[in-house]
């Protein structure tokens, strides 16, 4: 043989090739380990890891360099890609699950008291930082989770009051930006979105004493947030309040949508609730008739202290809840009350909370939790769409979780931790319906001046010369003096 | 007509896995793969090797996808970043292969042992002429082409392809006579 022509070379190819294919295996196997990749940390510490992180920390600052010198228009930038951050390294104040993927807002140690956009692809035991490239004193004001893949975040320029709305589709990998209209954000999160592509941003301005009155300009997109109008103002004045301008009475807490087109502004203060309704995609707003838990007027139900009435959700095609607290201030208690739609919103029923301050988390329309309260229990379920709620032996005791279920099993929660100046909360998840919860956020506190006193017996435990004691299931914490040194010391056994 | 409603689905899933969708992307890059491992073990002589950096290139394909200019063109630009990914490899790998002499096992036939020669042959080729070979003889590419993906002119392409063979067939003469 002596002229290699095409057939040779290409079959000489083949029979060389021919032993390789078995590293690459199946096509589907491939592509699933390319989207777990694209979900994943960068930095692996390798070579390769470092290099890729390079570059994506150079696109980042250049696209942030970028849109700072030519916003406002629609671009794309990369995220901040950064290593996986365990649960234990970073401090939560909103978590949204889907399955074992979710996105939170929180602090970690890098960003030093900004607020971060976080993922998760195992169930919250580790973070990824996929804030993306802000500006400078540009800081997030609201977020709202789609599915695992897409999310919006709302921010705010502190120097010019610029805001912008950004969106991913994979995860925060790459998001694009576009600018909001200038409005003020003052109070609740107003961000909503149905699809991905209607979404309606809702601008709190500043609010009279008490929260008697609060103006409010809303924003509208129809094309997955690339651009937003304004669709309606009310500010108390007639002169610049738009035709059918929701309610400028009481503080705005709640916005949210059923479609396109049917959505909610919800209020409260010392005068009662306010519950206005569009048809039209948030450009005209009317009151809808929300009866009182009790028959008496709200005015005389929130006299006592304010009420609150969070945005209604939909976890069906009719299904929706929302739930009312009425504060007393004086006796300092609460009564909370869940209303429930079963007709796409048009009629709310109340229904009877266990406690008060209870949050509700509705995984479908029958099957749910509330948690909170100001006692034990701390945790109901409800099995009938929240007609009766009874008590879940937790093992665990948390006060004003934010809870979240993705099934009737799996839930995690979300609980402020008091006196602990380091950290703000703690989270704990649980897969079998809230019995038992398993801490992810480290090893617990140590207990707090508050813990039980000396010589109690907590949970079978005799406390002895130790100052103070705590249990959490499988763990105690003893703090105690020990001879002839002021100093306290906590320990913490098993 | 099929021709251009494979074109139009192309561009549709183009458009669709720009904007975000990963399902479009998989679509897109399906057919992609195993062309594109078969480069990247021609390039690193190395299937796991080849694996890695193809999932490399996948990210890459992901994260830049805004860059494609035409659908038509994509299956170039795809293999162009899985070789760029391949010569990234080779230009920083801490270790090289020690190629042991290989011993011609006995032909069963003449053309059994021509073969054996021309892979050996093939084997001793530097990875940008092998390359150049897989894509011109192997993918049946355009000499535009695969200058597009070795990032070379299509004059230095068909240059390249050339010599290769010259290389080939000089050696594989060296053996015959």
């Amino acid at each position: 043989m002596t002229t290699p022509d095409k057939d040779r070379i290409a079959t000489a190819f083949d029979e060389e090739l021919a032993g390789s294919s078995n590293a690459f295996g199946s096509s589907d196997a491939f592509l699933r380990e390319a989207a777990a990749r694209r979900h994943a940390p960068a930095a692996d510490g390798s070579p390769r890891g470092l290099a890729l992180v390079a570059a994506l920390l150079a696109l980042a600052i250049v696209a942030t360099l970028v849109l700072v010198a030519r916003a406002p228009r629609a671009t794309t930038a990369p995220a901040h890609i950064a290593k996986a951050i365990p649960m234990s390294s970073v401090t939560l104040s909103s978590i949204t699950m889907f399955g074992d993927s979710g996105w939170a807002v929180g602090a970690t140690p890098a960003r030093s008291g900004a607020t971060a956009v976080l993922r998760t692809t195992d169930g919250a035991r580790t973070w990824i930082d996929v804030t993306p490239g802000l500006g400078k004193a540009e800081g997030v004001v609201a977020y709202v989770a789609i599915d695992p893949s897409r999310a919006w975040l709302v921010t705010s320029s502190g120097v010019d009051g610029t805001n912008r709305v950004w969106t991913t589709a994979d995860g925060g990998v790459r998001w694009s930006v576009s600018t909001a209209p200038k409005m003020a954000f003052i109070g609740s999160s107003l961000f909503f979105t149905v699809d991905g592509v209607h979404g309606w941003l809702g601008g709190a301005g500043e609010p009279t004493s008490e929260f008697q009155q609060q103006p409010i300009d809303i924003a509208a997109t129809s094309d997955g947030g690339k651009t937003w109008t304004m669709v309606s103002r009310s500010t108390g004045s007639s002169a610049d309040t738009t035709p059918g301008a929701p309610s400028v009475d009481c503080g705005k807490q709640g916005l949210s949508f059923f479609d396109s087109r049917s959505g909610w502004l919800t209020g409260g203060c010392l005068a009662g609730v306010t519950f206005d309704s569009t048809s039209d995609g948030g450009r005209t707003w009317r009151p809808q008739v929300l009866p009182s838990p009790d028959g008496m007027p709200f005015s005389t139900d929130c006299d006592a202290g304010p009420c609150s009435l969070s945005a209604p959700r939909f976890v069906s095609s009719v299904f929706g809840y929302m739930v009312l607290d009425d504060y007393d201030n004086v006796h300092d208690s609460h009564r909370s009350t869940l209303y429930v739609s079963v007709d796409q919103g048009r009629t709310w029923s109340p229904r009877a909370l266990p406690a008060g301050d209870m949050r509700v988390t509705m995984v479908d329309a029958t099957t749910g939790y509330a948690a909170g309260g100001q006692t034990d229990p701390w945790l109901y379920s409800t099995s009938d769409g929240g007609q009766t709620w009874q008590p879940v032996a937790a093992g665990i005791s948390l006060q004003s979780p934010l809870l979240d279920c993705v099934s009737a099993t799996s839930c995690w929660a979300l609980a402020p931790v008091y006196n602990q100046p380091d950290s703000s909360s703690r989270l704990y998840v649980t897969a079998d319906g809230g019995r038992t919860w398993a801490g992810l956020s480290g090893p617990e506190p140590s207990p707090s001046a508050s813990a039980s006193p000396p010589g109690v017996s907590v949970k079978g435990w005799k406390i002895g010369a130790v100052g103070a004691m705590a249990v959490i299931p499988g763990v105690v914490y003893a703090l105690y003096a020990p001879p002839g040194r002021e100093a306290c010391r906590a320990r913490r056994t098993r | 007509m099929a021709s251009a409603a494979r074109a139009d689905a192309a561009g549709g899933l183009l458009a669709e896995a720009a904007k975000g969708s990963e399902a479009a992307f998989d679509e897109l890059v399906a057919p992609l793969l195993e062309p594109a491992f078969k480069l990247a073990v021609v390039m690193l002589r190395d299937p796991e090797e080849a694996r890695d950096a193809l999932q490399e290139a996948t990210f890459t394909a992901w994260r830049k996808l805004g860059q494609v200019r035409g659908e038509d063109l994509f299956r170039a630009w795809f293999l162009t970043i899985v070789a760029n990914r391949c010569r990234s490899v080779t230009r920083t790998r801490w270790w090289t292969t020690l190629r042991m002499p290989i011993e011609a096992a006995p032909a069963a036939h003449e053309a059994a042992g021509a073969d054996l020669d021309l892979r050996r042959e093939l084997g001793r080729l530097p990875a940008s002429d092998r390359a150049a070979l897989f894509l011109f003889f192997y993918m049946d590419l355009p000499l535009n082409q695969v200058g597009r993906v070795l990032n070379v002119s299509p004059k230095a392409a068909k240059s390249r392809v050339h010599r290769a063979v010259t290389k080939l067939r000089l050696a594989m003469q060296e053996v015959t006579t």
